[in-house]
């Protein structure tokens, strides 16, 4: 039936608008899997994370179906294992013996020359996630494979590391005001080097479009920070206050209530501030979705800031009130969020894609693995 | 033969094509709706990519070529005439077993290799380097133990003369690299520790529980052999192994944490028994009675019998140190033939007791 369908799609030379995406993962066989590995990870110390990881891609993968035909996941958990061994004993042992004995050098009198070096340390490890995040990515796309052709990645990770640098170094002097020019900066790279099989994304998305969400978002930070310095400045002296209340004496109730209020109102503030963050994200996504092209195609986003910020608060809450055991429903119910609102503009005729011929890592994700980075 | 309706893609284009399967004997034929034979898989290059939802994809040799079957006895039927591809479970199975045998080479590997390792780390750091590194790691201690050097309370001119001269007389007998240094600090613990660089620090509470000079003596002795061994900076480099591995490997968990710690704790035990036979050595040379030190284990082993030093006896496994039982056997076995040995007199043993005032 759903042959036919898109058979019949396929001849229609009008663009129209069509589902992309259809999401088959179930919750409880993702339970499965989820309970066996952790089993698994728990009797090897970890060590199965590899294979683990490897069974659950292979899992969704194979669910996801595109235009009427399922990804597949081609990694193996040994590629995972060799990536990680290389990039451990390499990359990340040789690395952090160094440090480790230049500290032990420096230990006892030189307290500057260590601050250069733990600064110098926290650079590096930005910019060796970048890299992992780059690398990690070329990776899983070399490992996608859709209709028997993959996609992959060109463009390089160290450059990509660096842009990650230079991002977060602007983004943290301009106080987050630069944040939307430099994620742009970044996806484009991200968009512009990926391929599905011969041919490569377009990616055009628009800044200013971004920043008229974004502002929102930073005039509440800015509110949030303006409040707290206020308040933190109408209390007479924070020593005071502690000394008398540790030494039994009872201190002004006035002071005390304008401190409860201010940690009450820091804590609570954080709120609306994040939240607000997952509306700006979610209408984020969609203009990056709506603005990326392929084949002929472009894609076409309906999900709204809101959508995205209940999809995320939601799934949270399911996780946490489950202590993780609803996990399987929550990336389900993420797929589904990407199944309703993600579509495409074309004839849907790909039949003149043709085989990548770009080349494939033999290992990877090891850095990945070791920063933490990617998720899934 | 048998037949069946599978989807083809030719790893060339992303086309999807319907098409036959015809199952012979060595191999498979992939037939395409106008008859035609447009593929022929040998079983003995065909293999599983995945399986779940009632489908079957399989891959072939040095193709990206890719077969999805679509009826369940498809499988069944195919795996007659090939069994060596594997199925799903096989497939975890396998990885299930790969993955811990991974787990214990990688166990045992780090115990064999990163002591072997951390010694060879250990005898390229100059003495200097081992000195500055211990000056850091003993301001460090004190810092942890009192606000600054001057509250420490356990410096009374007196007492410091007695413990300086004891370790001076210890010093003219163990032929180590580095100069010592003894502080003590003031806290209940009964214990003692050796720094890299030779810094020693003893803890009040062992010289409140010493009732002689010589258990004192045996005790410093012990630390002296740890420092001449560098055994201090030998853990260090040691622990830096472990916990990178334990971090990395295992993804820091609490398993891994735990075999990381009796990692640690087994080495250690090792190097405090080399540094009780040494400690043996520098005191006869020293020609102080063994008996001092042996006392000193066996008041410690009835503690840990009456279950005052801990409610639960640790597991030996468990314990950075031999049992006392065993240190006080060893210190009674080798014991100094004379027990006519150097010893503080009655006054500077009082003063050295009351090194941290009253």
């Amino acid at each position: 039936m759903e042959t036919d369908v898109s058979n019949d799609l396929r001849r229609s030379t009008v663009p129209q608008t069509r589902a992309l995406i259809q999401s088959h993962v179930a919750g409880f066989d993702l339970l499965k899997i989820y309970i066996v590995n952790l089993i698994l990870m728990v009797l090897t110390l970890g060590i199965y994370r590899f294979w683990g990881k490897t069974r659950l891609r292979r899992y969704i993968w194979g669910n996801i179906e595109i235009m009427g035909d399922r990804l597949e996941y081609s990694g193996t958990g040994k590629e995972l294992f060799i990536g990680f061994l290389v990039v451990f004993f390499l990359i990340l042992f040789p690395l952090f013996a160094v440090i480790s004995i230049v500290d032990g050098l420096l230990a006892g009198d030189h307290e500057q020359a260590r601050l250069v070096l733990a600064a110098a340390q926290g650079l590096i490890i930005v910019f060796l996630v970048g890299v992992a995040f780059f690398r990690a990515r070329r990776y899983r796309l070399t490992r996608t494979h859709w209709r028997g052709i993959y996609s992959s990645q060109t463009g390089s990770s160290v450059k990509y590391g660096l842009m990650v640098i230079a991002s977060y170094g602007v983004t943290l002097l301009t106080l987050g005001l630069a944040w939307p020019v430099c994620s742009v900066w970044l996806k484009r790279y991200e968009m512009k080097h990926t391929w599905v099989g011969d041919e490569p994304f377009g990616f055009s998305p628009s800044v200013k479009k971004l920043y008229r969400s974004f502002l929102v978002v930073w005039a509440i930070g800015l509110l949030y920070m303006i409040t707290v310095s206020i308040m933190s400045m109408n209390l007479l002296d924070f020593q005071t206050i502690f000394k008398t209340t540790s030494e039994g004496t009872p201190s002004n109730p006035e002071e005390i209530q304008a401190l409860i209020n201010m940690i009450f109102v820091m804590y609570l503030g954080l709120i609306p501030i994040g939240l607000a963050f997952l509306w700006y994200r979610g209408r984020a996504y969609n203009h990056f979705i709506s603005s990326t092209q392929f084949h002929g195609h472009t894609l076409t986003s309906t999900n709204t800031g809101f959508g995205f910020m209940w999809l995320t608060v939601s799934n949270s809450l399911l996780v946490f009130f489950t202590v993780g055991l609803a996990l399987p429903w929550a990336v389900k119910r993420y797929l589904n969020f990407v199944e309703r609102h993600v579509g495409l503009v074309g004839d849907g005729d790909f039949s003149q894609l043709l085989q990548s011929t770009q080349d494939r890592p033999s290992h990877g994700e090891g850095l990945a693995d070791a920063f933490d980075v990617g998720g899934i | 033969m048998q037949t069946f309706d599978a989807t083809y893609y030719d790893g060339q284009t992303a086309v999807r094509h319907a098409v036959t399967v015809h199952l012979y004997a060595e191999a498979l034929d992939i037939v395409d709706a106008d008859g035609q034979v447009i593929d022929q898989w040998s079983y003995q290059a065909i293999n599983l990519s995945d399986q779940g939802g009632g489908i079957t994809r399989l891959v072939v040799k040095d193709s990206a070529a890719r077969l999805v079957l679509t009826a369940p006895k498809a499988f069944q039927a195919l795996k007659k005439r090939a069994p060596n591809i594997d199925s799903q479970k096989q497939r975890t199975l396998r990885n299930m077993g790969l993955s811990v045998a991974v787990t214990v080479t990688l166990i045992l590997g780090a115990y064999v290799s990163i002591p072997l390792m951390a010694s060879a780390v250990v005898a390229l750091i100059p003495y200097e380097t081992e000195q500055n590194i211990g000056r850091g790691y003993a301001k460090d201690i004190q810092a942890l133990f009192s606000k600054d050097e001057k509250s420490n309370k356990c410096t009374v001119d007196k007492g410091v003369k007695a413990l300086n001269d004891m370790m001076a007389y210890l010093a003219t007998h163990s032929f180590g690299p580095f100069a010592y240094q003894v502080k003590v600090i003031d806290n209940d613990m009964v214990n003692a520790m050796a720094l890299p660089g030779g810094h020693i620090f003893i803890f009040r509470g062992l010289i409140d529980k010493a009732e002689s000079s010589d258990e004192l003596a045996g005790v410093l002795a012990h630390e002296m052999a740890h420092v001449d061994h560098r055994h201090g900076l030998h853990g260090v480099v040691r622990g830096f192994g472990f916990q990178m591995l334990s971090d990395m490997m295992f993804g820091g968990n609490v398993m891994g944490n735990l075999s990381n710690l009796m990692m640690m704790m087994s080495h250690s035990r090792e190097a405090e028994r080399q540094a009780d036979i040494d400690a043996i050595a520098i005191l006869r040379r020293a020609n102080i009675s063994t008996a001092g030190i042996a006392r000193f284990f066996e008041r410690l082993k009835d503690k840990e019998d009456e279950g005052k030093v801990s409610f639960f006896k640790i597991p030996t496994m468990l314990s950075s140190h031999p049992a006392s039982d065993i240190r006080e056997a060893l210190a009674r076995e080798i014991q100094s033939p004379s027990s006519m040995g150097w010893t503080l007199s009655d006054i500077q043993w009082q003063n050295l007791k009351a090194i941290c005032g009253k």
